[in-house]
């Protein structure tokens, strides 16, 4: 009886425990920003490495990423006002696609990691 | 109940309320990176046909199967058309996606993150996107909203699972979402301007989950903050934002893309 008891009070810890302490799926998925450094560099890793390889893409991490701005019925950025790409490709009356990147592009790693060392 | 039952009961219950619509950042991934990558850039392609300089972007954090009725998606965020410079200085073009993530170490305060497609769709449990393009009037308010810095402005960093949208107590990823929308919209960053319209058009998803989880969720959890609401709890979603652009005649598109299924309209 008394064995019972304790079996069913450990159990409950546990259960309680390990809800309470251990990350829980979606809601604290998260990583830390120093493990999240190392995930970026493992991302880039698996993507280049191997069978992971896309094929045809390089993998690139991108610095900065600027929105392109809508003027009248052309979208340009400041860096694309001189490219050739910007009047014919973003027309906003035309029907082609916006031109996509075939390269892989993830993020760097966080502000953080910059001062990691110091 | 046995408290064995209970335990295991309550277990369940929270697990459940945390499918909601966690903003998590992991690293962990489910699928081959080549079928991530390969996901992430026939959603970028699709998009771009459809010519979206700006739209609505959902994923799925958790199997289907275990999301309430009424959610679709677990975290949405804005991808946004960008020339892109990569580490080696090169100019790429493609769809930056401009994140509201849990903090890493403290579940509770959240920050703004943007990474790219292939980041996005890294730790999901299906491959499986949703996109809601607002019409290009719409897209064009938004895209001033973000590069004039009120995006930003709006950002709450108290962060709750199932943060009420109709006051800014706590903020999740998508009343972030609804709020650059509606401060884009209506050209403002005043807080109580935004709640007061989003009170009186936006109909948020009621959540089917019972007081009983929602009790416990909030007492075990920091992220799952109950008292922002009054009455039955509801969040904003990925769909009730679409219907929220869709009833006023501000979505030009909306589908769900998987691998199999190029789209398949809503």
């Amino acid at each position: 009886m008394l064995g019972q008891k304790f079996k069913t009070v450990s159990i409950t810890a546990a259960t309680l425990a390990s809800f309470i302490f251990t990350p829980v799926s979606v809601a604290s998925d998260n990583a830390s920003n120093a493990s999240h450094h190392t995930s970026q560099a493992s991302k880039y890793s698996v993507l280049t490495v191997g069978d992971s390889l896309v094929t045809g893409a390089a993998v690139s991490t991108a610095v900065v990423a600027v929105p392109m701005i809508i003027t009248g019925t052309v979208m340009l950025s400041g860096g694309m006002a001189s490219a050739g790409i910007a009047s014919a490709a973003l027309d906003s009356k035309s029907s082609k696609p916006l031109p996509i990147s075939d390269d892989v592009i993830i993020a760097g790693p966080p502000p953080s990691a910059k001062l990691e060392g110091e | 109940m046995g408290i064995k039952r209970y335990a295991i009961y309550l277990t369940i219950a929270l697990q459940s309320i945390s499918a909601i619509a966690g903003s998590e950042r992991s690293s962990e991934h489910y699928f081959e990176p080549s079928e991530i990558a390969q996901f992430a850039k026939q959603v970028e392609k699709y998009s771009a046909a459809h010519r979206a300089h700006v739209f609505i972007i959902g994923r799925v954090g958790q199997p289907s199967s275990t999301l309430p009725e009424g959610v679709e998606f677990t975290h949405v965020a804005l991808a946004v058309y960008s020339q892109i410079t990569t580490n080696n200085g090169e100019k790429r073009y493609g769809y930056a996606i401009h994140n509201l993530y849990q903090q890493a170490n403290d579940p509770a305060k959240s920050e703004l993150v943007t990474d790219y497609p292939t980041d996005f769709f890294w730790s999901v449990k299906e491959l499986k996107a949703g996109i809601a393009i607002p019409k290009l009037s719409v897209q064009k308010r938004i895209l001033e909203a973000i590069s004039s810095g009120v995006a930003e402005q709006l950002h709450n960093p108290k962060y709750s699972l199932i943060a009420n949208p109709y006051n800014n107590q706590r903020q999740n990823c998508t009343e972030y979402t609804l709020n650059v929308i509606n401060a884009a919209l209506y050209k403002t960053s005043d807080m109580a301007q935004l709640k007061a319209n989003t009170k009186a058009y936006f109909n948020a998803q009621p959540l089917s989950v019972s007081r009983f989880k929602l009790f416990f969720g909030s007492v075990f959890k920091d992220e799952i903050y109950r008292k922002d609401h009054s009455g039955r709890v509801r969040i904003a979603t990925f769909t009730s934002i679409r219907d929220y652009l869709e009833q006023y005649d501000l979505l030009a598109h909306s589908t769900v893309i998987t691998p199999k299924q190029s789209s398949e309209e809503i």
